[in-house]
């Protein structure tokens, strides 16, 4: 069906993307391409899908044929009618604003009849169950929503190949789940399925060869047995995710159960002391840090969405958010850093202001790419910092240093990679001594080496005595990193 | 029995965006354009969108107070910014239609109507994008004001007297910055959904060119003939 010969890429001359690809690809199978972040997985997906060369330019060698027609003298559209691509972001993978005109999109583009046009609709949206998404506003679904549409709009255009570009790095756990219930049914209708994924367990059971590819090079096929069989520690080596479904392992407290309460009755002091054995040493005198939370509220367009009894937190502890996507999740981030009205926060016992937390919480967003202001690295964290005192620009510079930033201080912020923009915000909230740090998704789309880096950064920040929030779906992060989980219900 | 809601077909609504222009550029007279904005808020009342008619007002107003201003005004102010008061006066008609034409009409209805008469793909596809880039920029708007909340750098009145240049670089580099990323992923989507390929697009929906739309056309044409007139033009 599809077949790669000798194929390599670059965008510069000295540069290669992928190199000496040789794959063949039968009709029907599920191959699913692994490997560390910038191993080339997304520019082979984007080769098949024509956008390389065609819309992104670069050299390509080598020859690539789709049924045997080599695809380098069909134009993208032609190759979409064969191929089609689902991507990673939500936002930005739509055309229409209204669900059931974006489901329709690429059908419409193909000149059919009116008659059939009706037909795959209504065959689509049984598929993919999405009577209740149809007719909607494309802005208010949930990330989990949006992938479905995206899916549904891409299989609409009936291509026989389908590609799917980490496709579930803004879904939670649930959501999972049923993605990979429509994979699966995917693959039995016939759909050739090519997915390049960091999260591999809700593949296992559907794929059926893994591809590891390493500097643009694939590196070794595995049939999915032999790839099941590989030790915990050669995967990571090999710098992949869990290949089995990870289940949380730290201690689960529902927002409002009895747990919670139970977790709050303890003394203080005992707290302290739990805490006390995860924090480093040189830490200790910095615990006097406690924020509390009693009766919040948050409503929106007379709709309860938040309404939280009691929580309590100490410095140097990591907290991590889970629920399913919906449940208040990110209101009750924004909440607390003040950019929703809300009431009944307190900081070490004194009632805290909207205003005041805006100065005194930082949230890092799932885009961090709209946080980043000023011309350099190092003004990014002057930005923050009492300018009264004179070694700011000292105390800026290691700061720095801790988070491997220095060697970019002259940089432009935004010229950075994401993780880098993720530690320099990191970094601003520890300039400014912040009591709490919320990271809303810290590791969607994130390979494992990827991940420890960013597990280290949050015991960095429990180190210096801030309390670290983290608003994830990823249990596997989470083990790493966090002490005590809370679930918010609906 | 459900009451019927009148629409009128893009093509309509686009024309009128063009059209006003001839009176609002023509006579520049604000009472002979009063008429005419008064037109396209009739159309967003019955549309219920009264936000867009606040924000509207507000704009309008705020335009009309800085001019009774004018005599108390130093001079130097006036002469550096009276013209831009002036073009934006006669520009203030096109925003009104061209709130009407974004709010009342989908961009699927756009493509359709478009579609039906052949226009060209270079007009349609850009046409389209604009559309599909009005909520974004919404958006991106919303998400970095908060967090220029966070880093105390709001992006409000008080911030935009003190550091102006400051204030605006922080909201607009980020903003172009999502925006051109935004864009290249929407572009890279569209294509791979076909976007741009030779066949005619169809549809399940259609979107018709009625009487209504030739009596709505013929009307305004007629209101500016009789604005020309009694101007004595």
């Amino acid at each position: 069906m599809i077949e790669f010969n000798d194929v390599s890429f670059s965008y510069n001359k000295n540069e290669k993307c992928v190199k000496n690809i040789n794959l063949q690809i039968k009709s029907g199978e599920f191959i699913l391409l692994s490997g560390k972040s910038g191993c080339g997985k997304s520019t082979l997906l984007n080769i098949i899908s024509g956008i390389i060369p065609k819309h992104i330019k670069g050299e390509l060698l080598g020859k690539v044929t789709i049924d045997e027609k080599d695809i380098s003298k069909m134009t993208i559209q032609d190759i979409s009618r064969s191929v089609g691509s689902v991507f990673q972001n939500p936002k930005s993978q739509f055309f229409h604003l209204n669900t059931s005109d974006e489901v329709l999109f690429s059908a419409s583009n193909k000149g059919l009849e009116k008659e059939e046009l009706s037909k795959r609709f209504s065959n689509i949206v049984k598929l993919f169950s999405l009577e209740k998404l149809i007719d909607r506003n494309i802005f208010d679904l949930s990330g989990g929503e949006k992938q479905k549409i995206a899916c549904a709009s891409t299989c609409a255009g009936y291509p026989k190949i389908l590609v799917f570009d980490e496709p579930s790095s803004n879904l939670d756990h649930e959501t999972i789940n049923e993605y990979s219930d429509i994979l699966r049914e995917l693959k039995r209708q016939g759909y050739t399925i090519i997915i390049a994924e960091h999260r591999l367990y809700y593949l296992m059971d559907i794929c059926d060869k893994v591809i590891y590819m390493e500097n643009g090079e694939i590196k070794k096929k595995y049939k999915k047995d032999e790839f099941v069989l590989i030790t915990d520690d050669d995967r990571k080596k090999l710098g992949l995710r869990a290949v089995k479904t990870v289940e949380i392992d730290r201690k689960i407290s529902d927002i409002n159960s009895f747990d919670n309460q139970l977790y709050n009755n303890i003394s203080d002091d005992e707290k302290t002391d739990i805490h006390l054995k995860n924090i480093n040493q040189n830490s200790k005198n910095k615990c006097n840090n406690r924020v509390e939370i009693k009766d919040l509220k948050y409503n929106y367009a007379k709709k309860e969405i938040l309404d939280i009894k009691y929580m309590n937190m100490l410095s140097g502890e990591s907290i991590a958010i889970i629920g399913r996507n919906g449940t208040g999740k990110s209101t009750f981030a924004k909440c607390l850093c003040g950019l929703k009205k809300s009431n009944g926060i307190y900081i070490n016992g004194k009632k805290c202001k909207e205003k005041e937390r805006n100065k005194k919480f930082n949230l890092v967003m799932q885009d961090v790419n709209h946080q980043l202001f000023t011309e350099t690295v190092l003004d990014e964290m002057l930005l923050d910092f009492n300018k009264k005192e004179k070694n700011s620009k000292e105390y800026a510079e290691e700061i720095l240093s801790e988070l491997d930033l220095l060697d970019f201080k002259d940089r432009h912020p935004l010229a950075l990679s994401g993780g880098q923009k993720q530690r320099l915000i990191v970094g601003t909230t520890i300039i400014a001594e912040r009591n709490i740090c919320i990271l809303d998704e810290p590791t969607s789309g994130l390979d494992y080496e990827h991940m420890e880096k960013v597990s280290e950064l949050i015991n960095k920040l429990k180190s210096k005595g801030i309390i670290v929030i983290i608003i994830s779906h990823d249990y596997e992060f989470i083990n790493m990193c966090c002490d005590r989980v809370i679930k918010f219900m609906k | 029995m459900e009451k019927v809601k009148l629409k009128l077909d893009p093509k309509t609504k686009i024309l009128m965006c063009i059209l006003v222009n001839i009176p609002a550029y023509g006579i520049a007279n604000k009472n002979f354009l009063l008429p005419f904005i008064f037109i396209a808020l009739g159309m967003l009342f019955y549309n219920k969108l009264y936000r867009q008619i606040m924000n509207y007002l507000i704009i309008y107003s705020f335009l009309n107070i800085i001019k009774l201003l004018t005599p108390i005004l130093p001079t130097v102010l006036v002469h550096m910014f009276g013209t831009l008061i002036i073009s934006f006066e006669m520009f203030l008609p096109f925003i009104a239609y061209g709130m009407v034409l974004i709010k009342t009409s989908s961009i699927n209805e756009v493509a359709i109507s478009l579609d039906n008469i052949n226009a060209p793909n270079f007009i349609i596809i850009p046409l389209l994008v604009l559309f599909r880039f009005f909520p974004t920029i919404r958006e991106e708007k919303n998400a970095i004001s908060e967090s220029m909340k966070l880093r105390g750098v709001n992006f409000g009145f008080k911030n935009f007297i003190i550091h102006p240049y400051r204030t605006m670089e922080f909201m607009y580099v980020p903003m172009l910055f999502v925006l051109v990323k935004t864009g290249e992923e929407l572009t890279v989507a569209s294509l791979t959904r076909g976007l741009g390929g030779e066949e005619k697009r169809t549809y399940i929906k259609d979107v018709k060119f009625k009487f209504i739309d030739v009596l709505a056309i013929s009307l305004f044409i007629l209101l500016i003939w009789i604005c020309f007139k009694m101007k004595g033009m």
